[in-house]
């Protein structure tokens, strides 16, 4: 064996050794228990299909999947164009931009239990931020209950993260950042205007990373969790109720865990089929330079 | 070669972490003999029963110091301590000793559970402290999982001088007279009855046991455990009430409230009247948390129809492996039951005991609570004692469209039936 090949291997010994413990082996389990009843204080036994036959017919799923799959869509669409078209404004470094960058990532660094108490308060009934600002509008009283309004909740809920593409926005600058000087210069010098610099040449080199971008934004999407916990727990009704909180719910408090990691083996199979086509669609295996 | 020396001790050393990290703690007699019992628990931080359980274990710890050592482990939140034992018990590493404060995880986890009732019938002493209503809900086939220790008993808190301003002189007898003083209450200005729908939506859920509770049926019903079927007249009608009271009679704040705005907007008497147990008492005389003289303008009553919740509660479970360690776990179960521990429970945190004791030095309302649930002509059992937990979560999510109307009585009980099926 090559000195290089082995120390190669030496090197890679921990983490195959942290993947196959973390992830591989839990995921064979989720896997083989998917097909088995698993309740606690029950006997286990192999049930087959069964608790994906129940997933399918299941009401809670069906809107689990509805909402999670809007929120996937609207996340990869909406949240990243926002966080690209602050990454076009910081990017020629005007005065205070790095200040700027900081403000965009502050709902990204805080805790998500500190972010869900500051949005109870936004939005809250009675003298909640929301309801006064369009109180100071209307001139009239408002008292939406935006977070338990069957009407309202969901998009709600959606405020907390549609809104705030920080991640996003430091991605998409890096990838700005490092293309070529002498390509912008050039297309300068040609007479192009900083709109047809942007969307001719910025966006379509970065455009690796703009997939990323997207994979990153959906995906969070699939494991969105705390938010919706420690705002609405799913509700009103199952107004907002996604994939990972009916998991949780169907282990923690029904403690049927052979159906949960049923749950969990088609949340899987859905968030690999939208990383496949994501990667599909941004052509991410090529490279433009 | 010397860097691949070091890199190659790098990644054993890493190696060997990770495959450590991946062990079984087994823990067991101490080097000085001394065996050592986990006993993780929720009553921490906020939790009304801290400084008890803080105080006892140190008393045991200091009492047993060369035989036992309890190692104590805070998990904040009740529910996170249920999720936690139900993760415990699915990796068969339940800790030595469990108090749930309520939650029945007894049904669920026997087969992980010591039978106590060995242990004591050969000690008359300690179970004579036990009441048969406590050794009841802590029984399963004639086996004993757990050693009671606290009663459950509840009914709702008042504001005296609210209810004075709105004319009210009696506190009502039946739930209508109960509305029609709330719509006394709301002629003076006042806001009725403090409500939440967060978490389990315990004050309301309370309100609405109580309702369901109101007849020989509901009695019965609100006395079933586990029930599956929610579709009977009881539950249809409570419903239509507390969808009333969520219209009505409670503060904006209700719908997607928890518990703590519930009990805030009592304490600060925007609200007239609060379901609560005793152990919220001590709270009525903090100046920290209330207005001067609160506490001597709150009295406490029974529900309309003299309902109260009157029950036994799960108490403490032991989940030991080994002698040594059931043992250990016996001697400390044994010290947080006994009179002195319950006694001292009732002093510090109102909390109603499961054995008799008449020389307490307590609140007049806890003393009140007490003499009422003697003489209610109907008893019930809580809610989340009862329940699936299914149901308890569902009604959290059911609530706000009750309230706001896009769901009827019916559908609500139906949305619980389908929970609990």
């Amino acid at each position: 064996m090559k000195p290089k090949k082995r120390t190669l291997i030496v090197f890679l010994t921990p983490c195959v050794f942290l993947f196959l413990f973390v992830y591989l082996f839990p995921l064979i389990m989720v896997i083989v228990t998917s097909f088995f009843n698993w309740r606690i204080g029950e006997n286990v036994f192999f049930v087959g299909l069964a608790n994906y036959m129940k997933g399918v017919a299941d009401p809670n799923v069906q809107a689990a999947c509805w909402h999670t799959m809007i929120w996937v869509i609207l996340q990869s669409t909406i949240h990243v164009l926002l966080g690209t078209v602050l990454a076009l404004i910081l990017l020629p470094r005007f005065k205070g931009w790095k200040i700027f960058r900081t403000v965009c990532m502050l709902p990204n660094v805080i805790s998500t239990a500190a972010l869900a108490m500051v949005l109870l308060n936004v939005f809250k009934t009675d003298s909640g931020l929301l309801n006064e600002i369009l109180r100071l509008f209307t001139g009239s009283k408002v008292d939406i209950n935006w977070y338990f309004n069957a009407d309202t909740a969901f998009f709600s809920v959606m405020a907390g993260w549609l809104l705030y593409p920080g991640m996003i926005t430091i991605l998409m600058l890096a990838a700005m950042q490092s293309v070529p000087e002498d390509i912008l210069e050039a297309a300068k010098l040609d007479g192009a205007t900083s709109w047809q610099i942007n969307t001719r040449i910025v966006l379509p080199m970065v455009r690796n990373t703009l997939g990323t971008s997207v994979i990153v934004a959906a995906t969070s999407m699939l494991k969105e969790f705390e938010l919706i916990y420690l705002t609405t727990n799913g509700g009103p009704g199952n107004a907002t109720l996604n994939f990972p909180l009916y998991i949780y719910k169907t282990a923690f408090t029904e403690n049927n865990y052979g159906y949960s990691n049923a749950l969990s083996v088609m949340l899987i199979i859905i968030g690999v089929a939208i990383v496949m086509l994501i990667n599909k669609m941004f052509r991410m295996d090529q490279s433009d330079y | 070669m010397k860097k691949k020396v070091v890199a190659v001790v790098c990644v054993l050393s890493m190696s060997m972490s990770l495959a450590a990290g991946c062990g079984n703690k087994e823990e067991g007699a101490g080097g000085n003999g001394v065996v050592e019992i986990s006993f993780p628990t929720f009553m921490c931080g906020t939790a009304s029963q801290t400084e008890w359980v803080k105080e006892r274990v140190e008393a045991f710890n200091e009492e047993y110091k060369d035989q036992y050592k309890v190692v104590m482990e805070e998990i904040p939140g009740d529910q996170n301590y249920i999720d936690k034992m139900k993760v415990l018990y699915s990796a068969d590493d339940l800790p030595d000793v469990i108090v749930t404060g309520g939650y029945n995880l007894i049904d669920s986890m026997q087969d992980k559970l010591v039978d106590l009732t060995p242990y004591v019938e050969e000690d008359p002493e300690w179970a004579g402290f036990m009441s048969d209503v406590g050794k009841n809900v802590n029984t399963r086939d004639g086996k004993l999982y757990a050693i009671p220790y606290i009663r459950q008993t509840i009914g709702y808190f008042y504001n005296t001088e609210l209810f004075e301003e709105a004319g009210i002189e009696q506190v009502p007898e039946t739930w209508d007279e109960f509305f029609e003083d709330c719509d006394k209450l709301l002629a003076a200005g006042i806001t009725p009855v403090s409500m939440d729908t967060a978490e389990s939506g315990w004050v309301t859920s309370l309100m609405l046991g109580a309702m369901i509770g109101d007849s020989d049926t509901g009695e019965e019903f609100m006395n079933t455990n586990q029930p599956d079927d929610y579709n009977n007249d009881e539950v249809v009608k409570a419903a239509g009430m507390i969808q009333e009271m969520f219209q009505k009679y409670t503060t904006a704040d209700a719908v997607g409230g928890a518990y703590a705005e519930a009990a805030n907007n009592f304490f600060n008497e925007k609200t007239a009247i609060i379901a609560n147990g005793p152990w919220m008492v001590s709270k009525f005389y903090d100046t920290s948390v209330v207005s001067e003289d609160f506490g001597d303008r709150v009295a406490v009553a029974t529900f309309p129809g003299n309902v109260m919740y009157n029950s036994g509660q799960i108490g403490w479970s032991i989940a030991s492996k080994t002698e040594e360690k059931i043992e250990a776990s016996l001697a400390f179960v044994k010290f947080m039951t006994s009179e002195e521990s319950q006694k001292l429970d009732l002093e510090m945190c109102s909390v109603i005991p499961d054995c008799v004791i008449t020389d307490a030095d307590v609140y007049s309302q806890v003393q009140d609570t007490i003499n009422l649930a003697d003489s209610a002509s109907r008893s019930i059992n809580d809610f989340q004692s009862l329940w699936h937990a299914t149901v308890v979560d569902e009604i959290s999510v059911q609530y706000p469209l009750l309230a706001d109307g896009s769901i009827t009585p019916e559908e609500f009980a139906q949305a619980l039936t389908d929970a609990a099926q």
